[in-house]
């Protein structure tokens, strides 16, 4: 009974989470439409003008659109394992694939982060610096992330297995 | 499957219901319908055995192996 009422409380927590990364991800692509305008109208849009920077904006909006598309993705999977839970029935080969599809979507966001770091280097070296900025380029592999992504996948292949046996045990007579 | 559980003819020979076998075995009649309509995985020796005591056969009465295409586990 408490397990059920903890899991409601984080089935709402993640349902504030997928709309806050709902919300983020249309503040960003509002802004790379912006950011397209202002370069197609050569920055003369009065309004705009504060985004004129592509070189900073490029990367930025980039890494902000696949960081919140991930979030998005991850809360709605995790929501629908989180429900599964919530009507008592957790051990489902579907909850197997929702931790691997989670798992993906994180080495998606780690890989994208180093795409967005060559993309930036990459810019530095064709385009320069920008007038009134410092970019700089890191690629280092975070550690934490990539032990997450290997943790999540063996728990999918746990809940596979676990789901496998529950079938198996339900229909042994 | 390609094992057929013949307890449809034994029930028949025995002049016993699927209810009454169910009871006296001490499983649920859904459970036993599983079993009837082959869509089991498993048989648990136990389960087998009191079948066995109650419908006066041997297993070899119940079960039967054909050539057919095996299932996989993981399915």
């Amino acid at each position: 009974m408490q397990n059920q009422t903890l899991a409601q409380w984080i089935f709402r927590g993640l349902k504030l989470l997928n709309l806050c990364a709902k919300v983020v991800l249309t503040i960003f692509v509002a802004l790379a439409g912006l950011a397209i305008i202002t370069t197609f109208s050569g920055g003369k849009i009065g309004a705009f003008k504060m985004f004129s920077e592509w070189r900073v904006l490029a990367p930025m909006l980039l890494s902000g659109v696949i960081h919140s598309s991930a979030l998005l993705l991850i809360t709605q999977q995790l929501q629908l394992i989180t429900q599964s839970h919530i009507e008592n029935d957790p051990f489902v080969p579907e909850n197997g694939v929702r931790l691997k599809k989670i798992a993906i979507y994180l080495g998606i966001m780690e890989l994208s982060r180093y795409f967005v770091q060559v993309l930036t280097g990459l810019i530095i070296a064709f385009a320069g610096q920008p007038d009134d900025g410092d970019l700089s380029v890191k690629i280092a592999p975070n550690l934490v992330a990539w032990g997450a992504v290997f943790i999540i996948l063996l728990l999918s292949q746990i809940f596979k297995e676990g789901a496998r046996l529950r079938k198996n045990d339900q229909l042994t007579i | 499957m390609p094992i057929k559980v013949n307890l449809d003819r034994i029930l028949v020979y025995r002049k016993i219901s699927m209810t009454e076998l169910a009871q006296k075995i001490g499983i649920t009649l859904a459970n036993l319908s599983i079993l009837k309509t082959g869509k089991a995985r498993a048989i648990r020796f136990s389960t087998l055995s009191k079948i066995c005591k109650i419908l006066e056969c041997q297993p070899a009465d119940i079960l039967e192996w054909f050539d057919g295409e095996e299932v996989d586990d993981n399915d």
